[in-house]
């Protein structure tokens, strides 16, 4: 198991890096055993407070982030707008995180998929007298089904042959999104929303924007661990050398189709937080540019882990929505950011961060080697 | 059957897409490299020779050229500063790559919006003349001039590749890049060839199509890309003649779908298309016969 988390993870994004947990565990414990001359064991060198923190750094580093997004978000409806428009591509973006980033397959249809939650939030609260909580896993289901008959029927396509489909799929969509109006209320879109029925409480849209801000990162942490487990291993090897997954007994085409089944679950329900968070839905929000923006996102901030999908949504809303100044060219910078980042930096800006990191570390040892 | 006016237009899409697929296999023959980004080329010609047509009142055949040139600039440019360096760092796999000319599409086409604004410019026809009748049916000028350009161009290609050391270099090249590397052929020249003559066609399509009338949105360069590859898809990689084919097909389903199910069968047939083709036959209809 070690030998194969190694190779896998020395292979990871295709740049050779190794990843960030791993990185950090082994550079915390080789620091530690350079102090330690005795010979004593790893565990019995790490305190219980270091047990845990290392290998968590990200997550507790994520968290005065979460408190301070929340605190910016609360009271100001600016701000609540510009936060609902970063959670939707953090949605997005850590919806084809385990199928596009760790499992290289290229059916990018993930707006769809989130329409199909917005929608079902929408139908059922102007359609019909249920409770509107029932529309997750109505999305859920629906979005599912429908990753699962897209990935069927192109199971044997790869590479543009496969962009190239859910792209047609989007479009396709999107008409009907716009044609059938008995459903989906056609170019005026569904609405206004109805707030979940809790007993005892009352939800403002503010609240769901609120909510899907805890929901992505707790998602995000989700989607961190499972990266180095077991599955996240074979779904990355999976896009290196589909192969040899397949030698161990792994069916490739299943595992292809329960990664795009999830990457379709996450995409509904932040669809879903999206249609309370708005109040309405509207067929344009659901655009193939939404997708290739998230897309662009994930990889400006880091494939390595889930929070560069954090970074790069923040950077997509400051630049096209929040900076006066790029009002009408801020998607023209974004994507010649995007094209520098590919060309200087392939891991993207957290990648980057860990290298000056790793560089910061190694100086640091030379220094105290030297010194001491 | 739809009326003949519809089937006219089809034929004059068909070119249309057929040029564009022409521009993907110049580049895919070389280099093996599908330049996703052109469509972006073929929108950024047709909006530049309608722009200094429209504002700068500059003449047309001057426009138009200017646009075509601007076309091939972008096809190199694009190549050497974004597909090239990334390809040559050879890890990741086709991802990096394909996400770099996602990114190319999108810059040019915002770039474009920025600078020539985010409205369809009107355009001019090349020849402004009272539209040929056969019986009951008129033919634009346009139109005869659209087709009989890119048979032309198709016939240029066809040459190029059969009699001339740089056309069949091409071939060469693409089939195997490192015996030819080793053979001493000039490898990056033929790189070089092979995008500036797709940013040509490319551009020649762009201008051709923009001179339609309809007017070029900054947006419409992602469409171009997909019905270009579909094109390629379609007619497969057999002859050079084959994008031409497919792209008569491409254009003549679409059509027929309109006129059977209305303007909101166009995205669906085009997607069932694309299935059928993907998965029936990847080869196109004009596959390569490889002679063991």
């Amino acid at each position: 198991m070690r030998l194969s988390r190694r190779s896998v993870s020395d292979n990871d994004s295709g740049v050779g890096s190794r990843a960030k947990p791993d990185a950090l565990t082994d550079g915390s414990v080789r620091v530690r055993q350079a102090e330690r001359p005795d010979g004593r064991s790893r565990s019995a060198a790490l305190s219980g407070f270091s047990r845990i923190f290392v290998g968590r750094l990200d997550v507790i580093t994520s968290i005065p982030f979460l408190i301070l997004a929340i605190n910016w978000t609360s009271g100001n409806a600016y701000h609540q707008q510009l936060m609902l428009l970063f959670v939707t591509y953090v949605f997005i973006a850590l919806a084809l995180y385990v199928p596009f980033i760790l499992s290289g397959a290229l059916s990018i249809a993930y707006s769809v998929y989130v329409a199909i939650g917005g929608y079902s939030v929408a139908i059922i609260s102007v359609k019909t007298h249920l409770n509107v909580i029932l529309a997750f896993p109505m999305g859920i289901v629906v979005a599912v089904g429908i990753a699962l008959i897209l990935g069927a029927t192109t199971i044997r396509l790869s590479g543009f042959f496969l962009a190239a489909v859910s792209i047609l799929f989007i479009y396709a969509a999107q008409d009907f999104f716009l044609d059938a109006t008995p459903v989906t209320g056609g170019a005026s879109g569904l609405g206004p929303i109805r707030s979940i029925s809790l007993p005892g409480v009352t939800l403002s849209p503010a609240d769901y924007i609120t909510a899907s801000v805890i929901v992505a990162w707790l998602i995000a942490v989700g989607l961190r661990n499972v990266r180095s487990r077991s599955f996240g291993l074979v779904t990355r090897a999976r896009r290196e050398v589909p192969a040899a997954i397949e030698a161990v007994g792994v069916r490739v085409p299943i595992l292809t189709l329960v990664v795009l089944a999830i990457g379709a679950a996450l995409g509904s329900v932040g669809g879903s937080l999206y249609a309370l968070g708005s109040g309405i839905v509207l067929p344009d929000g659901f655009s193939l540019d939404v997708v290739i923006i998230a897309l662009f996102t994930a990889l400006l901030g880091g494939v390595n882990s889930p929070w560069g999908a954090f970074i790069g949504s923040a950077l997509v809303v400051e630049f096209t929505y929040n900076l006066q100044q790029f009002q009408n060219t801020g998607t023209l910078f974004f994507s010649l950011a995007v094209i520098v980042v590919l060309l200087l930096a392939p891991k993207g800006l957290l990648g980057y961060g860990a290298e000056i990191k790793s560089l910061l570390f190694r100086l640091f040892r030379i220094l105290t080697r030297r010194t001491g | 059957m739809p009326p003949a006016s519809d089937l006219i237009a089809a034929f004059q899409d068909g070119c249309f897409f057929g040029l564009i697929a022409l521009g993907y296999s110049m580049v895919l023959e070389a280099t093996g490299f599908f330049n996703f980004a052109l469509g972006a080329m073929v929108m950024f010609a047709a909006i530049f020779s309608a722009y200094l047509v429209a504002v700068i009142h500059m003449p047309l055949a001057l426009a138009v050229m200017v646009g075509i040139a601007s076309a091939a600039i972008l096809s190199v440019l694009s190549d050497q500063l974004v597909i090239s360096p990334i390809e040559k760092r050879g890890t990741g796999g086709e991802l990096p790559a394909l996400v770099a000319v996602t990114a190319v599409l999108f810059a040019i086409q915002q770039f474009a919006g920025t600078v020539f604004g985010r409205y369809p410019l009107p355009s001019e026809s090349w020849i402004n003349r009272p539209p040929l009748m056969w019986g009951s049916v008129a033919i634009s000028w346009q139109i005869i001039v659209t087709v009989v350009i890119t048979l032309l161009v198709f016939a240029a290609i066809h040459l190029w590749t059969k009699r001339s050391l740089y056309g069949r270099l091409l071939y060469a090249v693409g089939d195997n890049r490192n015996a030819a590397r080793t053979l001493g052929l000039p490898v990056n020249r033929i790189r070089l060839v092979a995008f500036v003559l797709s940013g040509l066609i490319g551009g020649l399509a762009g201008t051709l199509f923009a001179s339609n009338g309809g007017g070029v949105g900054f947006e419409n360069g992602f469409s171009y890309s997909l019905y270009g590859f579909l094109a390629l898809v379609i007619g497969g990689r057999g002859s050079v003649w084959a994008p031409l084919l497919g792209g008569l097909v491409l254009a003549n389903a679409q059509t027929y779908s309109i006129y059977r199910f209305g303007g909101g069968a166009l995205d669906f047939a085009t997607l069932v298309l694309a299935l059928i083709f993907f998965g029936l036959r990847p080869t196109g209809l004009v596959a390569r016969r490889v002679r063991i």
